[in-house]
């Protein structure tokens, strides 16, 4: 894939590593248990054990830091602005400046801090979980976690066979639009001059194409799936079965002792 | 409108290759080449070797890594050298019938032309002109769907479109992929025409061997991104061995023509055409009577070289 190309599928990073082993359904809960603790967490202190659990779990992943400050740079701006909104609209501690609602204060500068901190360390992990799971075992993951929705009459499993199709067919899709769209540029179409007008009547040869091409793929699934007798909703096992492993309990564990630190941290610092 | 490559490389993903060293080969790796005006070059090589990477340097929809493709001595780095060869050198990918978009078949092959801006009377000619040189009849299928059409005619519409925009260089990646063979026979020949009677210089991905045997004048072999050899198809089909070993073949007339040369038939050398090798086995027998082939095989002398006609 062109490295521009890679930007919109920068969010799984293929290696392998303990992270990337783990049981999809372990992760997610992990997340989520990461996040609350992390809303939590209001102090500067209730942030160390936050920290120490995202320096082990990036170290554990074999993704370089680099890469995950990449992830996030898009957010970096959103982060800023929290920061300064933090910044002047409190006022507490010793105060530097005011004028009308804005304050400048030490507390501020505190706020601004644990915020910004916090964010970062939400960001990185949720960053994470995407960068170490494929989006197919996330979507089989989320199913696997919402099934017990099955009996309040959700379709679980169509959805999440709906929603692991579609992410099969991202790439392709992906690169017939680079085929069409270079196709019709060597039919002297400039994507990327002239008016509004001008661009949108280019839309039709790019889209035709790509809308023809999806309802081709998706006849031709369809029949391939009718071929090897695929029944929706019956219950399907999986050809690469789900299982908690040690690295899942450990894991757990190493998230329930990060729990367990901040209360500690909250109860008597 | 020569194309020259000089030291051309190409990586698709370049962060990758510095990554992983370089274990991985480069689509392309140090291609140089020149494609005189008017030459019927073809381009083989194994799946993956850099064919279709290849073309698309042709008219600047891809880049080099590093390297310099200079057309007609325009530098295709530049953006606006990219614009104004692309008039001169039209390009249809792999399987070309999976870009039509428009209405009407006419309206398709139209695209091209009103894109450069030529006035209406004139994109009507080209259009007729363009589907008349692939054999398609504008009163036909002029005003049909170009969804309508059987694989075939699609693939010919689709060329038209390129060749509507009146180009000097044709590309052609794999343009009788997946057709049957009365299509791959006829599209063939249309090329083959575009080539004698239009002048055009065309370059052909292919994997039939007797197409380049019949049509080339010049053919680039790759192999994992490299230039393997580039020459007259006699002399790349000359090379039998080599070609093997990175899994490709030579025509059937040739390897036919090894065959009896391997069981003492004596034959010149350079026979890549079934015409070629009709020709020079009718030579060495020459014409004869039923009687007088069943004395020559009963008299175990089936070398007919000894005793000419
Ligand atoms: N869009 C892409 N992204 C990443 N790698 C690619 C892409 N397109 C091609 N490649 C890789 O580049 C190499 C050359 O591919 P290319 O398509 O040029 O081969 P080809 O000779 O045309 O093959 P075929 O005969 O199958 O059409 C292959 O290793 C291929 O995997
Ligand atoms: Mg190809």
């Amino acid at each position: 894939m062109d490295s521009n190309r890679m930007l919109v599928f920068g969010s799984y990073y293929a290696t392998d590593s303990v992270l990337h082993r783990m049981d999809p359904r372990i992760k997610l809960t992990i997340a989520v248990v990461y996040m609350i603790t992390a809303i939590i967490a209001v102090t500067l202190q209730g942030i160390i054990p936050l920290a120490v659990f995202t320096v082990v779990a990036v170290s554990l992943s074999n993704i370089p830091w680099r890469e995950l400050f990449n992830s996030i740079k898009p957010l970096l701006f959103i982060m800023a602005l929290a920061a300064i909104f933090n910044i002047v609209a409190t006022n507490e501690g010793t105060l530097y400046w005011q004028w009308g609602y804005f304050a400048i204060s030490s507390g501020g500068f505190y706020n601004a801090l644990v915020f910004t901190l916090r964010i970062g360390l939400m960001l990185f992990a949720a960053s994470l979980l995407t960068l170490t799971t494929s989006p197919i075992d996330l979507a089989d993951g989320l199913a696997a976690i919402m099934r017990p929705l099955t009996r309040l009459g959700v379709p679980v499993q169509e959805l999440s066979m709906m929603v692991s199709i579609a992410f099969r067919f991202l790439p392709t899709f992906l690169d017939e639009y680079y085929k069409v769209k270079g196709a019709q540029e060597s039919r002297g179409a400039c994507f990327d001059q002239g008016g509004l007008i001008k661009r949108l009547k280019l839309l039709m040869p790019l889209l035709a194409p790509l809308f023809a091409s999806a309802f081709r793929h998706a006849e031709k699934l369809a029949q391939a799936m009718d071929s090897r007798c695929y029944r929706g909703g019956a219950d399907r096992t999986r050809l690469h079965p789900m299982s908690v492993g040690r690295a899942d309990v450990l894991a757990l564990l190493f998230t329930a002792a990060m729990v367990a630190g901040l209360i500690v941290i909250r109860v008597f610092w | 409108m020569p194309i020259t490559f000089e030291h051309v490389s190409y990586n698709y993903n370049p962060a990758d290759a510095k990554k992983r060293g370089a274990s991985i080969p480069q689509a392309l790796d140090d291609v140089s080449l020149t494609i005189p005006d008017g030459q019927f070059l073809a381009i083989i090589g194994h799946t993956g070797s850099g064919k279709s990477t290849l073309v698309q340097h042709m008219n600047g929809l891809l880049q080099p890594t590093s390297g310099r493709v200079l057309v007609d001595g325009l530098d295709l780095a530049e953006k606006a050298n990219r614009r104004a060869v692309r008039r001169y050198v039209g390009l249809t990918f792999q399987y070309p019938e999976y870009q039509l978009f428009a209405n009407t078949v006419a309206e398709d092959v139209a695209f091209g032309p009103r894109n450069l801006g030529v006035d209406e009377d004139e994109v009507q000619r080209r259009v007729r002109s363009a589907l008349d040189h692939l054999g398609l009849s504008y009163g036909e299928v002029g005003q049909q769907s170009p969804f309508e059409l059987s694989g075939g005619q699609q693939r010919r519409v689709a060329i038209a479109g390129a060749l509507a925009m009146h180009p000097k260089v044709l590309v052609l990646d794999e343009p009788m992929a997946g057709l049957d063979p009365q299509g791959r026979i006829e599209i063939m020949q249309h090329v083959h025409e575009l080539h004698d009677e239009l002048g055009l210089t065309i370059v052909m991905v292919t994997h039939s061997m007797e197409d380049v045997a019949e049509n080339a004048q010049s053919v680039l072999v790759l192999n994992r991104g490299r230039v393997f050899m580039h020459g007259t198809p006699a002399e790349v089909f000359s090379h039998a061995a080599e070609l093997h070993d990175i899994n490709l073949g030579v025509p059937r007339a040739t390897k036919f023509a090894d065959e009896l040369r391997g069981r003492g038939f004596p034959l010149p050398p350079d026979i890549i055409t079934l015409e070629q090798l009709a020709d020079a086995i009718a030579s060495r027998i020459g014409p004869r009577t039923k009687e007088q082939y069943l004395a020559l095989m009963q008299a175990g002398e089936a070398d007919g070289g000894e005793r000419r006609g």
